[in-house]
């Protein structure tokens, strides 16, 4: 299989010290490393330390994944906890043969 | 995040009867409704179908609130700012002013269509987003429109109610006063009946169509803690905002400020003792041709040559066609006119509904201050949508003349077939003061008109049947059959 040199980059907007949070991050973290072994580059933004960045992407629920890259794109609401919508998502679905 | 105390009260706001606090709306109308306003630190609904004026009002209460020096955050789920901006222009309101001074911002919360959910979430992003552009403008007032757009993130009734209820209690415990607004289906049920029960204050807006003529109205269907006037309300969305027309308000604890002023025609006045009281109710009954106009313009003329001002209400011909009409029986109305003591109002009964009609009466005699008010003529309020809406329309415009110590003078074409128990029209005989019924009768070759004043409340008028002329110099009233027997006063 070969792989096509693909920089994921997006934004995890998360609240500060809510379970869903923690579950988050641990996911995502889990699924680049384990699933996906292309390079990343994930920013965490707190919506309560700077909202104004929330209002600007249409953050209501938290967590929210916004994936800017590959392109067009991806947002996905939740704690991640649901990998087959991640990968569906991250169009690694067929790739990675899951 | 830590919840911070309720926060207390800003000036303008007094306690309810009930020691509820309320905050005055400023929207015309409402608060006698709510009696007082809405209350503060607490959650109001506004729910109704398409089309009724949720977020126009949700905007006004905003801006109302903002425009008194208490900052809001309004967010929308649903229109973008650019479009609320520009509605809420079209009624009046420089939202883009208040924002430009940091007394009000608008959040345009879109929900993103397309969003994949994985696992569990919260509202917090938009309670991190209201809070801090309410920490921003220090602003402890909240609206909320289109919440069921909001809900659709969830697609999950379980956690749609939980989430609401997070929401809800997040504002409460930060002392926020909170509109939402939230869709009906064409029934009026509401589509999430628990917001219901989480509100503190529901208000439901719904309109409907009569005989062609569209009318909003607004219910108060609870309000924790307080008194507020049931029934319904017409409220209409005019170019200064909402206009609320309560109609309980209405008081008879009126006095009329007392005196005679001269119907413009000696003759007339000698029958009257004197001419119309001021303030009162002046009807001027008669079939189609018997000099209803005249009679009421040759007053019109005879009140503004004495420096006093009135007001002409036109159902049925234009200022122009009225001007000339006039013109030709000898009542010049055009110095009149000239000199602004003269103001002329027409519009065609069917054009808009009874509150608009009202409304712009009222504005009119709030901007113009008359003192004296000519309908003609009334039977063609029977053309704004209903008898009842007719109705509704005189006693209201009656009462608000009396209200404000305007003599109202209103006309009223008589079929043949009417007979004296009509002759007032429309059943507001009771609140007439004066009563005068214009006929004519063939005799022979000749048309002869007469004049009766049927009654004229505590006054001793003249009973008899005086004959009259309608000639290029007016009116001409024989006084022939007055006499000393004949005189009657009607309590």
């Amino acid at each position: 299989m070969t792989h096509k040199r693909v920089v994921f980059r997006g934004t995890l907007f998360v609240t500060g010290g809510a379970p869903e949070t923690a579950r988050a991050l641990e996911n995502i973290e889990h699924f680049f490393k384990e699933t996906v072994s292309e390079p990343y580059r994930l920013t965490v933004v707190d919506v309560q330390e700077q909202p104004e960045l929330a209002e600007k992407a249409h953050i209501l629920a938290t967590p929210t994944l916004v994936m800017d890259e590959p392109v067009p794109g991806c947002r996905i609401v939740g704690d991640l906890s649901d990998r087959r919508e991640l990968l569906t998502e991250l169009r690694l679905m067929r790739r990675h043969g899951a | 995040m830590t919840p911070k105390p309720s926060q207390p009260a800003s000036p303008g706001q007094a306690p309810g009867e009930a020691g509820i606090l309320k905050a005055s709306t400023g929207v015309r109308g409402l608060d006698e409704i709510l009696k007082g306003g809405l209350p503060v630190g607490r959650t109001t609904m506004l729910g109704g179908g398409p089309g009724t004026g949720k977020t126009v009002l949700a905007m006004e209460l905003l801006y109302r609130w903002a425009l008194a020096d208490e900052p809001g955050v309004f967010v929308s789920f649903e229109e973008r700012a650019e479009d609320l901006r520009a509605n809420a222009a079209a009624m009046g309101l420089d939202v883009a002013a208040l924002e430009a001074d940091g007394k009000l911002a608008i959040v345009h919360a879109d929900v993103p269509h397309g969003a994949v959910r994985s696992g569990e979430f919260d509202i917090k992003g938009l309670l991190a987003i209201i809070e801090g552009q309410a920490r921003s403008l220090g602003a402890r007032r909240i609206a909320l429109d289109a919440i069921d757009v909001l809900m659709r993130i969830f697609g999950d009734p379980q956690q749609e109610r939980e989430e609401m209820y997070v929401l809800h209690d997040w504002l409460r415990d930060r002392g926020m006063t909170v509109i939402f607004t939230v869709k009906a289906d064409p029934s009026g049920r509401q589509v999430y009946p628990f917001l219901d029960f989480m509100a503190d204050c529901v208000l439901f807006l719904d309109q409907r169509t009569e005989g062609q003529v569209r009318t909003r109205r607004l219910n108060v269907i609870k309000y924790r803690g307080s008194d507020f006037l049931s029934n319904e309300h017409p409220y209409i969305l005019s170019p200064r905002g909402v206009v609320l027309m309560p109609v309980s308000c209405m008081s008879l604890e009126h006095e009329p400020p007392g005196g005679f002023v001269s119907s413009g025609h000696p003759e007339l006045d000698t029958v009257l003792r004197g001419g119309y009281l001021r303030g009162t109710c002046v009807l001027l009954a008669g079939p189609s041709g018997s000099g209803k106009t005249t009679v009421a313009c040759t007053f019109a003329r005879a009140v503004c040559c004495n420096g006093e001002k009135l007001l002409y209400v036109g159902f049925e011909e234009s200022e122009g066609a009225l001007v000339s009409g006039m013109l030709s029986v000898g009542v010049d109305l055009r110095p009149a006119l000239e000199e602004g003591a003269l103001k002329v109002l027409t519009a065609l009964p069917e054009s808009v509904g009874i509150e608009q009609h009202l409304l712009r009466i009222y504005d009119a005699i709030d901007d113009f201050g008359p003192n004296h008010l000519v309908v003609d003529a009334m039977s063609a309020c029977g053309r704004m949508g209903s008898e009842e809406a007719a109705f509704d329309f005189l006693v209201r415009l009656l009462t608000r003349c009396k209200e404000r110590g305007v003599t109202s003078v209103f006309t009223n074409q008589l079929t043949e077939a009417e007979r004296v128990a009509e002759l007032s029209g429309l059943g507001i005989s009771s609140l007439v003061d004066t009563l005068v019924l214009l006929a004519y009768e063939s005799r022979g070759r000749q048309l002869t008109r007469s004049l009766l004043v049927v009654k004229s409340r505590g006054v001793d008028h003249s009973l008899s049947h005086h004959r009259f002329r309608i000639t290029s110099r007016g009116l001409e009233l024989d006084l022939s059959g007055e006499g000393a027997d004949n005189r009657g006063a009607e309590a």
